[in-house]
C-alpha cells in the first residue's frame, strides 16, 4: 500500500495535492449563498412569502410542489392539510428557528465560555468541579432534561432557549478551558502577571482576545448542532408552540400525512438540511483558515 | 560491498511543489563496517536512511532515481513483499527518539516476538527464548521477566535497548543508527555505544550511523559522508577527515564542533546562514550562500566530486 | 487501576445524587401532582387526606428523603396514567431500546471503523473526501428527518420495510440505520484524524522497519491505538445516542425507553418520568464506568500505574 503511494507518478500526486490545497481553502459558496438566503429569510420573511403563513385555504389542502401533477406556482412547494403555503411557513419558520438558534448559541457560548476562562484560569477545586459538571453534562443524554425542563416549565421562546444553552455549554467550557491552560504559560500572560496586572485585566486584555478566534470558529460550527437540537425539541412537541411555524413542529405535522403527501414534511426538512449544512461548511472553512488547531476535534 | 547507494534521488510534493531532499547521494559500506552520515538537520541525512528502507512517508515523498543495491539487488526495484523480506531481516534501523518507538499498548515481549515472527517460523517457546536472549544481548536486566512489561514501565536508555533488541532480532546484517544516542544522557548514552560496537564486532554487522556529533563520529566510524543539502560535500576515512578534511563545509562543521582553543574568551564559531529549502531551484554549489571562499563560478555551476585518494573525496570548486 | 475505578465511581454517585435533586426539585416545580389525580370536583378534605397519604404535606427535604429511600429501594411511585408501579414500566421498555441501540451501534461501527481506516490510509484520495462528504452530510442530517425520509421512500414508494412497531427483524432495519447514521459521521471523523496521527508515529515505523505487512501495521499497531482516543469520547457517544434514541423511537414508533419519556413527558406522568430519567442516568453512570474499563484496558500506561491519574 505505500509503495504504491510513494511509486505514484509525480504528475498525479502534483494533482492530488493542488486538489488538497483547494479543497482547503476554498470558500463555500454554495454555503455562503445558503446562508445570506437563510438570513433574508429570517430578517424579512414578509417579503419573501406570498401568502400568510397561518391563512387556511381549506379548497387548496395537500397540494403538491409545483413541478408535480395540479401542482401550481401559486403553491410553489405545495401546502399541508390545512392548506396552508409550505413556502411561506417555512420562510417564516426561518426567523423562529434561527432566532432560538442564535440566542441558544449566546447564552450557552458566554455561559460555556466563562466558565472555561475562570476554569482554565483560576485550576485548583474551581477547575475539578466546572469541569466535572461538564464531563456530566456531556455524558448524560441533556436533550431528555432540555426537554423535561421544556414540557415541565411550559414551552416558551425562553424555555427552549435555556433548554438547549443547557445541552451545549459544556463543549464551549471543555475547549475555552483548554485553550486558556495553554495561554496562560506562555510568556506574554506570565510577563503580565510579573508586572502586575489584576487578574480580571490579564484575562480580559491578555487572554480574551486570543481565544476569540477559537470562540468564533466553536459558535459557527456549533450553530448547526444547535439547530438540530432546537428543531428536535420542536418536532418532540417541546418547542416555540403552534401556530407559530418552527421547522421542526413542521416536520412533526407533515407526520400525520406521510404516506399522502410527503412533501409537507420534506420541504421543511430539506430547509433545516440545507441550512445545516452550510453553517456546517462555513465553519469547517472558517476553522481550517482561522483555527487550524481546532482540527483535531 | 555489502551495500551500495547509486545516485539516489528522493523527492518530496507538497502543496503541488517539488523539493530534492536527496539529490544524487552515492556511498557504500561493507561487513563489519561503520558508515557515518554527518550533517545538520535537514541535510537530508534520515530521508537518506528512509529511502534505502523505502519507508518514505507518504504520498509526499518519493524515489526520484538511482540505485540501492543491497548484495546487488536493487532495493528500489522489488516489489512490496519482496521488500518486507528485507526489512528487519537484512536491514534493520534504530530509531531516534526512544520515547515514541515503541508501541504503548504491547508489551515489549510482544514487539520483540512479533519482530523474529515476521521473518523465521519457530515455535512460541522458541520465538520466547530468542526474544529474551536479544534483551540478554542488550544487557537489559531479568529480561526474562520483562518481557510482558510495557515501554512505559522503562527508562528512556532502557527503551533505547529494547528498540535495539528488536531491531537485531532477526540478526540483519545492516544496521541504520539514525541519531540513536540523540536522546539519551552521557552516561547512557556512552554505554549504549559500548554495546553497538561489541554487538557489531561479535556479527559482522555493518552500521550506517547518522548523526550530526561528530564526537560519536569519531568514536564510531571507519569513513565518513558530509551531507548538506541533500548532496554528499565529502567523504573520508573518519581519520583523514578529522585531519584534514577539504571542503569549506565540514571545516566550518568541525570548527563550530571543537574549538581549538579551549578559551573561555573564545566565542563558539557557528555557520552564518541556514541550509537553502529544498524547493529552492538548484544552480552551482548549495552552500555557495554561506561559504567563505565563494567563488563566481560556485553559483553557475555545481562542483564534481574530486578524488583525492585513499578514498577521500570532496565535491569543491577549491580543489579543482 | 483500582483507585481509579473507585474515584470515578465515587464521582459517579454524587453526579447521580445531584441528578436525583434535579429530577425531585423539577417534578415538584411542574405543579401540584394531586390536582392531577383527583376527580375535578373533589373536596378540599379528599385532598388534603390524599396529599397526607402521598406525604406532600411534609417538608420538602423530608419528602426528598422518602423519594430517595423509596428510589433506592426499586419504589419510584406508580405510573398516573397506567395505575403500575413506574419502575415496571421503564424495565418492560429497557431490553427494547438496549436491543435497538446495541443493533445501531453494530451498524455505526461497521460502517465508521473500516471508512476511517480507509480514509486515513489513503489520505487525500477520492475516499477521503467521500468520507469527508459523509461526516458533514451525516452531522448536517437531523436524525428525525433521516428516518422520515427512510419511512417515505423505503416503506412508501418502494414498499419494502415496516415503517413503525417492532414486529420481525425487518422492523429494526430502518431504525438502526437511522441512529447508526448519527454516530458514523461523527466517530469516523474522530477515528480517521487520530488514526492519522499514530500512522505518522515513530512506533508505526518501527513496525514497518520490522517488515511488518502494511495490513497488520494498521489493524494491530494503529488502530488499537486510535480506539483509545474513540473510547475516551465513549461516554459522549453514548448520550448523543440516548437522546437520539428518544427521536428515533419517537418516529418510528417503537416501543422502547425514549418513547415511554415522551409519552410520559406529553402525559404528565411524573413518576415515570422520574423513573426514566433515573433508570437513564445509572445507565450512563454504568456505561461511563464499562468505558472507564475498557479504556484501561486498552492503554496499559493506565491500566498499570497505581494513582491512576485522570
Amino acid at each position: 500500500m505505500s509503495e504504491a503511494a510513494v511509486a505514484r507518478t509525480p504528475s498525479r500526486s502534483a494533482l492530488v495535492a493542488r486538489w488538497r490545497g483547494f479543497v482547503a481553502r476554498r470558500p463555500p459558496w454554495f454555503a455562503l449563498l445558503v446562508v445570506v438566503a437563510v438570513l433574508t429569510m429570517a430578517a424579512m420573511p414578509d417579503l419573501l412569502s406570498g401568502h400568510d403563513p397561518n391563512a387556511q385555504t381549506l379548497r387548496a389542502r395537500f397540494l403538491p410542489p409545483f413541478w408535480l401533477e395540479r401542482g401550481t406556482l401559486v403553491y410553489p412547494l405545495g401546502t399541508d392539510g390545512l392548506g396552508r403555503d409550505i413556502l411561506s411557513r417555512i420562510v417564516h419558520g426561518t426567523r423562529v428557528s434561527l432566532l432560538v438558534a442564535m440566542l441558544a448559541l449566546l447564552v450557552g457560548g458566554v455561559v460555556g465560555g466563562s466558565l472555561g476562562l475562570i476554569s482554565g484560569y483560576a485550576r485548583g477545586w474551581i477547575d475539578i468541579v466546572i469541569m466535572r459538571l461538564a464531563d456530566s453534562m456531556l455524558a448524560f443524554p441533556m436533550i431528555l432534561l432540555a426537554f423535561l425542563l421544556a414540557v415541565t416549565v411550559g414551552a416558551s421562546l425562553w424555555t427552549v432557549v435555556i433548554a438547549v444553552a443547557l445541552v451545549i455549554w459544556a463543549r464551549f467550557a471543555r475547549v475555552i478551558r483548554g485553550e486558556v491552560l495553554s495561554l496562560r504559560e506562555r510568556n506574554f500572560v506570565k510577563l503580565a502577571r510579573i508586572a502586575g496586572c489584576g487578574t480580571l485585566r490579564i484575562l480580559w486584555v491578555h487572554i480574551l482576545p486570543n481565544v476569540f478566534n477559537t470562540i468564533v470558529v466553536l459558535l459557527t460550527l456549533q450553530l448547526g448542532w444547535v439547530i438540530i437540537v432546537e428543531s428536535s425539541l420542536s418536532f418532540l412537541g417541546a418547542g416555540i408552540p403552534p401556530p407559530t411555524p418552527a421547522w421542526g413542529s413542521m416536520i412533526a405535522e407533515g407526520r400525520a400525512s406521510l404516506t399522502r403527501a410527503w412533501w409537507v414534511c420534506t420541504m421543511p426538512g430539506v430547509a433545516l438540511m440545507l441550512t445545516v449544512l452550510s453553517f456546517n461548511l462555513i465553519g469547517d472553512w472558517l476553522r481550517d483558515v482561522i483555527d487550524p488547531k481546532l482540527r483535531q476535534d | 560491498m555489502m551495500l551500495e547507494v547509486r545516485d539516489l534521488k528522493t523527492q518530496f510534493l507538497i502543496g503541488g511543489r517539488t523539493g530534492t531532499a536527496v539529490d544524487g547521494v552515492s556511498f557504500s559500506v561493507d561487513e563489519g563496517q561503520t558508515l557515518g552520515i554527518v550533517g545538520e538537520s535537514g541535510s537530508g541525512k534520515s530521508i537518506t536512511a528512509l529511502s534505502i528502507l523505502r519507508l518514505l512517508p507518504r504520498p509526499f515523498a518519493r524515489n526520484a532515481g538511482g540505485e540501492v543495491l543491497f548484495r546487488g539487488v536493487d532495493l528500489l526495484k522489488l516489489n512490496d513483499k519482496q521488500m518486507r523480506r528485507y526489512r528487519g531481516h537484512h536491514i534493520s534501523m534504530v530509531l531516534q527518539d526512544p520515547m515514541t518507538a515503541l508501541n504503548p499498548v504491547l508489551t515489549i515481549g510482544d514487539q520483540i516476538e512479533e519482530a523474529i515472527r515476521m521473518h523465521r517460523k519457530l515455535p512460541r517457546a522458541e520465538v520466547r527464548r530468542l526474544a529474551i536472549e536479544m534483551l540478554e544481548l542488550l544487557r537489559v536486566p531479568a529480561a526474562a521477566r520483562r518481557l510482558a512489561s510495557y515501554p512505559h514501565e522503562f527508562s528512556g536508555g532502557m527503551r533505547q535497548r529494547v528498540v535495539g533488541a528488536i531491531a537485531l532480532a532477526c540478526q540483519p546484517e545492516l544496521l541504520i543508527a539514525d541519531e540513536p544516542t540523540t536522546a539519551l544522557d552521557a552516561t547512557v548514552q556512552d554505554q549504549y555505544l559500548r554495546l553497538l560496537k561489541r554487538i557489531q564486532r561479535d556479527r559482522s554487522l555493518a552500521i550506517i550511523f547518522i548523526t550530526h556529533d561528530l564526537a560519536v563520529v569519531a568514536r564510531m566510524c571507519d569513513r565518513v559522508a558530509v551531507m548538506y543539502a541533500g548532496r554528499v560535500v565529502e567523504r573520508a576515512p573518519t581519520a583523514a577527515l578529522f585531519a584534514q578534511a577539504r571542503h569549506p563545509y565540514t571545516q566550518a562543521l568541525l570548527r563550530s564542533a571543537l574549538p581549538e582553543i579551549p578559551d573561555r574568551n573564545a566565542r563558539l564559531y557557528s555557520i552564518e546562514g541556514a541550509p537553502p529549502s529544498i524547493f529552492q531551484p538548484r544552480h552551482g554549489c548549495p552552500f555557495a550562500a554561506r561559504c567563505e571562499h565563494v567563488m563566481p563560478r560556485c553559483r553557475e555551476e555545481a562542483p564534481p566530486d574530486i578524488e583525492m585518494g585513499q578514498g577521500h573525496a570532496a565535491s569543491c570548486w577549491l580543489l579543482a | 487501576m483500582l483507585m481509579l475505578i473507585l474515584s470515578r465511581a465515587l464521582q459517579s454517585c454524587v453526579a447521580l445524587l445531584v441528578l436525583s435533586v434535579v429530577v425531585f426539585g423539577l417534578s415538584r416545580a411542574s405543579g401540584d401532582p394531586v390536582e392531577l389525580m383527583v376527580p375535578v370536583d373533589a373536596t378540599q378534605e379528599a385532598r388534603d387526606v390524599l396529599r397526607h397519604t402521598l406525604g406532600l404535606d411534609r417538608s420538602l427535604a423530608e419528602q426528598y428523603v422518602t423519594f430517595l429511600t423509596g428510589a433506592l429501594s426499586g419504589d419510584l411511585g406508580v405510573s398516573i396514567r397506567e395505575r403500575r408501579p413506574a419502575l415496571d414500566l421503564v424495565f418492560e421498555r429497557l431490553s427494547n431500546s438496549a436491543w435497538l441501540a446495541l443493533t445501531a451501534m453494530t451498524v455505526a461501527l461497521t460502517l465508521a471503523i473500516p471508512l476511517a481506516v480507509a480514509a486515513a490510509v489513503w489520505k487525500g484520495t477520492l475516499i477521503d473526501a467521500f468520507a469527508r462528504y459523509i461526516a458533514v452530510l451525516g452531522q448536517s442530517m437531523p436524525t428525525f428527518f433521516v428516518g422520515l425520509v427512510l419511512i417515505i421512500v423505503v416503506s412508501g414508494r418502494w414498499g419494502l420495510l415496516p415503517a413503525g412497531g417492532m414486529e420481525s427483524w425487518q422492523s429494526y432495519v430502518l431504525p438502526s440505520i437511522t441512529l447508526g447514521w448519527f454516530v458514523v459521521a461523527g466517530m469516523m471523523r474522530l477515528l480517521r484524524s487520530s488514526l492519522l496521527e499514530v500512522l505518522d508515529s515513530e512506533f508505526v515505523k518501527l513496525a514497518r522497519i520490522k517488515g511488518v505487512p502494511e495490513r497488520v501495521v494498521i489493524w494491530k499497531h494503529a488502530l488499537r491505538n486510535a480506539l483509545i482516543s474513540v473510547v475516551t469520547l465513549g461516554g459522549v457517544y453514548f448520550a448523543l445516542l440516548l437522546s437520539t434514541a428518544v427521536i428515533v423511537e419517537t418516529v418510528f414508533a417503537w416501543p422502547g425507553l425514549g418513547r415511554l419519556a415522551y409519552d410520559a413527558v406529553r402525559f404528565r406522568d411524573f413518576p415515570v418520568t422520574q423513573a426514566v430519567v433515573l433508570v437513564t442516568a445509572v445507565l450512563v453512570v454504568t456505561i461511563n464506568l464499562v468505558v472507564d474499563f475498557l479504556y484501561a484496558w486498552l492503554d496499559p500506561r493506565i491500566r498499570r500505574s497505581q494513582s491512576g491519574g485522570s
